[in-house]
């Protein structure tokens, strides 16, 4: 089904609360780019996002392009929330992968996501309140997000939204 | 790693469990339930309130106040003050400050008080105010509370470790029935292994007894000299031996185990007896998998084995194994910051003979655990202590 651009109350995220420090993921996610930080000294990849290197303690840390490989540990279909977003659609599926390059991550994952352990590839979208989130899939192409539709809504897909326009005269 | 050589506390008691009564939601702020928990320490060990020169402060509803606000509150003057923001560790935590703060000679009673509100808009203020990692990597993912992220761990557990919901289901069922038997537990009607296995999914594999219910209410407790102890006529007990770690396992992909697991051996060594040597063990069961995860670590069994465990005991009072003996978090409620205290008291009840519930039968030794704070993806606080009936 179509649906309106129209907002309703229970499209409504909550007031986002994220730290200056996690913009980099935000920013990133806005042109489709997962990124995390790096640090430039030792190399050391982190999540979530911090002031500081937790290995070595340098401020000196760059956001970076990783690939997203990883593996599913666990996942949970939750049928409560605290959050109105959520509660108006659930059960809502989330789940921990281990990053190949080292942090586990919380993912959103599509309802019909593999059963844990498997492999899987997490990639980064922004989300109603316009921040970065991760999701996970089990394609490396991301093409089974697209099929969720609770992924393409919270994720703001184009394809699902009426577009209006006009010639502006 | 290495036993270190630490002092003991023998000269030390703790004393005067009290247990301010939980209820599932009041209007009252959280410096009601701190004022009432002061006053029946007072009542119960003759004190004055001048002679509490000593105050360990737990709440995490008592914002924005902390502990120096709570002395102007309950018109204490104190030499020595602590704020312990702990959660399920506060309780062992403030028993360890409060300890050697005596043993010094800082303070000479020390009130260790919890109190939490419970009002149906604090949990949410409570959640989005709980960590900046929380902001940044959880609340976005639709939870808004610690279910989903105990929900994926005991996920892990069961998959890794084959545990089954019965288990888990055990563990709860026999909680209740000590709550059963236990005034201030507000979860006393009898519960089957049916009626947990049928309840409804809060997050799977979490059913609803698998969570706690949030509530308000307060547990408290005074350290002083044994000595002062036995001026006062106040049954007491000793800690044997306690410890607490933080941030253990920082590189585990996903929690398994906790600080325990680096600690237990000193715990031992420094009680200076062994795992038979303890009559009862209250847990932190703010969900199953994490008591059965403490069983683990603290070496009643191994890592892995917990399930197992499980099905080889019984953990009523009268059981093989009394576990819990107030009902637990599970059966009792949460009541904030007390949830990490409530076991101390408990176990305080049962090793001075002064039990509200049933007792466990000639219970002379209790080990308590704590763990809290599940900051991102795990919970970072653990902590433990021995209690002993004082000679």
């Amino acid at each position: 089904m179509r649906r309106s651009v129209m907002p309703t109350k229970s499209d409504a995220m909550p007031r986002s609360l994220r730290s200056p420090v996690s913009q980099g993921l935000s920013s990133a996610a806005a042109v489709r780019r997962f990124e995390l930080q790096v640090c430039s000294q030792c190399a050391t990849v982190q999540y979530p996002p911090r002031e500081a290197c937790v290995r070595c303690l340098s401020t000196r840390l760059v956001w970076q392009l990783q690939s997203g490989a990883g593996e599913l540990l666990s996942r949970t279909v939750l049928h409560h929330s605290h959050d109105p977003y959520f509660l108006a659609r659930l059960p809502w599926t989330v789940g921990l992968v281990r990053l190949d390059s080292g942090p586990t991550v919380l993912v959103h994952l599509p309802q019909n996501a593999p059963v844990p352990p498997a492999r899987v590839w997490v990639s980064a979208r922004l989300d109603r309140s316009g921040a970065g989130v991760l999701v996970a899939s089990e394609r490396k192409d991301g093409a089974d997000l697209n099929d969720d539709r609770r992924l393409r809504e919270l994720t703001s897909d184009p394809s699902d939204v009426d577009l209006f326009t006009t010639d502006g005269g | 790693m290495t036993v270190r050589d630490r002092k003991g506390y023998d000269d030390v008691a703790v004393t005067t469990p009290v247990t301010v009564p939980y209820v599932r939601y009041s209007s009252h702020g959280a410096h009601w339930f701190a004022a009432s928990a002061l006053a029946t320490l007072l009542e119960r060990s003759g004190l004055e309130k001048r002679a509490v020169d000593g105050l360990c402060f737990a709440s995490f509803t008592a914002g924005p106040d902390n502990a120096v606000a709570m002395t102007q509150h309950l018109g204490v003057t104190v030499r020595w003050l602590d704020h312990i923001p702990m959660g399920g560790v506060s309780g062992i935590v403030s028993l360890r400050r409060a300890l050697r703060a005596v043993q010094s000679g800082d303070a000479s009673v020390v009130a260790c008080i919890a109190a939490d509100t419970h009002r149906p808009d604090s949990f949410r203020t409570i959640v989005e105010n709980f960590s900046q990692f929380s902001r940044d990597a959880v609340h976005p993912y639709g939870a808004g509370g610690a279910n989903a992220s105990f929900a994926l761990l005991t996920d892990y557990y069961m998959r890794t470790f084959g545990a089954r919901a019965e288990d888990f289901g055990k563990l709860c069922v026999a909680q209740r029935d000590n709550a059963c038997r236990f005034p201030y537990a507000l979860l006393r009607k009898p519960l089957t292994l049916d009626d947990y296995l049928n309840a409804r999914p809060i997050a799977e594999p979490l059913r609803l007894f698998d969570c706690v219910m949030p509530c308000a209410g307060a547990e408290a407790f005074l350290v002083m000299k044994r000595r002062r102890a036995a001026e006062l006529g106040l049954a007491h007990a000793v800690v044997l031996g306690a410890t607490e770690c933080h941030n253990p396992f920082p590189d585990d992909p996903i929690q398994t185990r906790g600080g325990w697991a680096l600690d237990r051996d000193e715990l031992f060594a420094q009680a200076g007896i062994s795992h038979d040597d303890i009559d009862l063990v209250q847990t932190y069961d703010d969900y199953p998998v994490m008591s059965v995860i403490q069983l683990e670590d603290l070496g009643f069994c191994a890592k892995g084995e917990g399930a197992e465990f499980i099905r080889s005991h019984s953990f009523t009072t009268d059981g093989t194994f009394p576990l819990n003996t107030s009902g637990g978090q599970l059966s009792a409620g949460q009541a904030g910051a007390a949830g990490g205290h409530l076991g101390l008291t408990e176990a305080l009840r049962q090793v001075t003979g002064a039990v509200l519930g049933a007792g466990v039968p000639n219970a002379a030794t209790a080990l308590v655990s704590g763990f809290g704070m599940m900051i991102y993806d795990r919970g970072l606080c653990s902590g433990a202590a021995i209690l002993g009936r004082a000679a």
